[in-house]
């Protein structure tokens, strides 16, 4: 895809750069100084990946390690330590721990500094890594060689030779180092043949001439075989020590060495020899100004000197270990203030370590309250968002329910009134109807007694005492009826219908040679319902025009008909009997009966009779009125 | 912070789970007692139009011809 090869090649080498860039920027952040801070920027702006990122929190760790920024320097260390945990990077994470072990060691935390080195060894042993296992337990054998505890170093080392297949490539280095070291202890504990026996193993893992990784041993070796007595080796190894580390231009070495063949030599009784050693030894010492040597020199020379038996040479020398002795005692002095100071700014800062570890804990608890608070007030919110629709809702039901129970209890105390009320009406009725109509009965009864008591009574007393009773019966039969009408309230048009079929049947039954006709108009509306008063009414109308018809008229045909027009209803009862002259019949209680109850009930009613013509009644009343 | 979250989240759903627990048993409770008060009412009240109808049917009986005012005039003892 990339056509031109070139651009290929300028692109890697941008990209070379990019990276050449941050790691040459971090470089130039140690040592500390004032344009440290200006190269972490300009590094800080070329992170590109993940990998730059973790380049670059290394610088600052090295960084704040050089200037002792305990607290920054936990910083970084945490959060390279969540890289690699969440990546799984258990070798990364092994030499982060170990970094931080070192750091700890190199400010006197040797303590804090075993926990990391364990903690190093743990994250290599999830991944078999023993060149960084055994790292990690060379580190704590020596934290715990300058605690003086020679016993737990040596068990530390020789740890790392029992745990260690001799399957990878570096165990023969490994089983080097650590056999040095305990060497290196026993020679602390003052034992030669331990010593000794350690230092040979090295040297059955590399032979002494073939490297120079094992030139602290051989001039330890020197030092071993002198105190076992060996001066022959002794002299050996101090020189294959002293060749090598002329080689290495090692001027502390070649200082030891040096002083290390005097002592030699001064136990051999080679006197000149051992102190031109001396000589040499103070050369070196010069250049390193390694005060502490003077001491092993002066000392030595005090005991040529003396065994020479040049007393003056030897108190010369024995006033310059004195003199020495004092300085170094300045020096001890001052070292051990140093020391004080030491470990009083790291104490010192340790406390603000942790004065900002607790501002830490104090602004994450600040942190966590406000959002216990959100997140409360939200719950809160939602909670009482919840109750609210229920408060709603079941009030809502409540107030149909309520509804529902009003409208019943309106339908039933409405319909429980008009019920109380008929039957109320009803009583009374009937306790009228008991009383006026018993005392009624007994005016007609007394009047028939009357009647019968008193034969010789006139004819026109006694028509006039029938008449009473006849007013008196027909009273009783009003009285009913309007005491019927009074509770029935209304009557339909079928129901009234029907009681004038009857009435008709009945009267046809009654004379057998008249027909009679019951028409009703298709016009006429059958629903219709009359007030009680007016169905009596019209029942009584038509009922004494018919017995009137039947009395009076002789005649062979007798109709009623019904009909409807704008809104008034008509009520025709004709017959085709003899008639009457209206002008010169006087009308009789029948019929001004029937006119009363035609004015009754807002209607009219005509009569139209003449002789040998027959009779026609019309009733004409308003539906509605 | 999850912790918190979580013991806030655990309390709000046990919360709303009472709260939905109450009102339910509420709701039931009213319903119930709703549908009492109803059914009795609709008894009251179907009585009522039992002896309204009793009163109208009597009352149909009066014949025009007979004038048996007595056997229409039914006095219902029970109403008071």
């Amino acid at each position: 895809m990339i056509r031109n090869p070139y651009f290929l090649l300028v692109f890697l080498c941008c990209f070379g750069m990019q990276a050449q860039d941050i790691n040459d920027l971090l470089d130039k952040t140690l040592p500390p100084s004032d344009s440290s801070a200006y190269y972490f920027s300009e590094a800080k702006k070329r992170i590109k990946t993940e990998e730059d990122r973790i380049t670059f929190l290394k610088g600052k760790q090295s960084y704040f390690s050089t200037t002792l920024a305990r607290d920054s320097l936990d910083v970084v260390a945490d959060q390279l330590l969540t890289f690699f945990s969440e990546a799984n990077n258990f070798k990364a994470l092994s030499g982060q721990y170990h970094a931080m072990g070192y750091y700890l060691e190199k400010t006197g935390l040797y303590d804090e500094a075993i926990a990391q080195y364990f903690k190093s060894v743990e994250a290599a042993k999830k991944i078999d890594d023993y060149v960084a296992m055994n790292r990690a337990y060379r580190s704590i054998s020596q934290c715990h060689r300058l605690f003086h505890d020679y016993e737990e170093a040596i068990f530390y080392a020789k740890k790392t030779i029992a745990e260690s297949p001799n399957t990878y490539p570096e165990y023969e280095k490994d089983m080097v180092d650590a056999n040095n070291l305990i060497g290196a202890a026993f020679s602390e504990l003052n034992k030669p043949d331990s010593t000794l026996f350690y230092y040979e193993r090295v040297l059955s893992y590399v032979p002494p001439l073939d490297s120079i990784d094992i030139a602290a041993t051989l001039g330890n070796m020197g030092y071993a075989y002198l105190l076992a007595g060996d001066i022959s080796k002794s002299r050996q190894y101090n020189q294959i020590g002293l060749d090598l580390y002329s080689k290495l231009n090692n001027e502390y070495a070649l200082a030891v060495l040096y002083v290390n063949s005097g002592m030699t030599e001064n136990v051999a009784g080679e006197y000149q020899r051992a102190l031109r050693y001396l000589d040499s030894g103070v050369v070196y010492t010069e250049r390193t100004n390694y005060v502490e040597m003077y001491k092993w020199i002066y000392d030595e020379e005090y005991k040529i000197f003396k065994a020479q038996g040049n007393y003056r040479a030897a108190m010369e020398s024995l006033d310059k270990l004195r003199v020495i002795k004092d300085s170094l005692f300045e020096v001890e002095r001052a070292r051990a203030a140093k020391e004080l100071e030491t470990q009083y700014e790291t104490a010192e800062k340790e406390t603000q370590i942790l004065q900002q570890r607790a501002q830490l804990t104090e602004k994450e608890l600040e942190v966590r309250q406000k959002n216990i608070i959100i997140f409360g007030s939200l719950g809160l919110a939602l909670l009482l968002g919840v109750l609210g629709y229920l408060l709603y809702k079941q009030q809502k039901l409540k107030n149909r329910q309520l509804q529902k129970e009003n409208q019943l209890k309106t339908a039933l105390a409405k319909i429980e009134t008009q019920n109380k009320l008929q039957e109320q009406r009803l009583r009374i009725s009937r306790d009228l109807h008991d009383n006026i109509g018993a005392q009624l009965t007994f005016i007609i009864s007394s009047l028939d007694n009357l009647k019968y008591g008193f034969k010789d009574m006139s004819d026109a007393l006694k028509d006039r005492l029938v008449g009473i009773s006849t007013f008196t019966s027909a009273t009783i039969y009003e009285l009913r009826d309007t005491i019927w009408a009074m509770n029935k309230e209304e009557i339909t048009f079928e129901d009234l219908q029907a009681r004038i079929t009857n009435f008709i049947e009945k009267a046809r039954n009654a004379a057998i040679n008249i027909d009679f006709e019951f028409v009703i108009a298709p016009t006429v509306d059958t629903h219709y319902t009359f007030s009680s008063v007016k169905g009596m009414n019209v029942y009584r109308i038509i009922q004494e025009a018919v017995n009137n018809a039947l009395k009076y008229s002789g005649a062979t045909t007798i109709s009623v008909r019904f009909s409807e027009a704008n809104e008034h209803l008509t009520i025709e009862i004709s017959d085709n009997g003899k008639g009457f002259d209206t002008a010169t019949v006087d009308s009789g209680n029948g019929l001004l009966n029937m006119k009363k109850r035609a004015r009754e009930i807002g209607g009219t009613l005509e009569i139209a009779s003449e002789e040998t013509q027959g009779t026609t009644i019309v009733l004409n009343f308003p539906k509605h009125s | 912070m999850v912790d918190s979250f979580r013991w806030i989240s655990a309390l709000v759903i046990v919360i709303l789970v009472l709260l939905w627990w109450y009102f339910r048993y509420h709701q039931q409770r009213n319903k119930r007692r709703h549908s009492h008060q109803c059914e009795r009412l609709q008894k009251t009240l179907i009585l009522q139009r039992k002896q309204i109808a009793k009163r109208h049917i009597a009352l149909d009986r009066y014949d025009f011809l007979q004038y048996n005012l007595e056997d229409a005039l039914l006095v219902q003892q029970e109403i008071k």
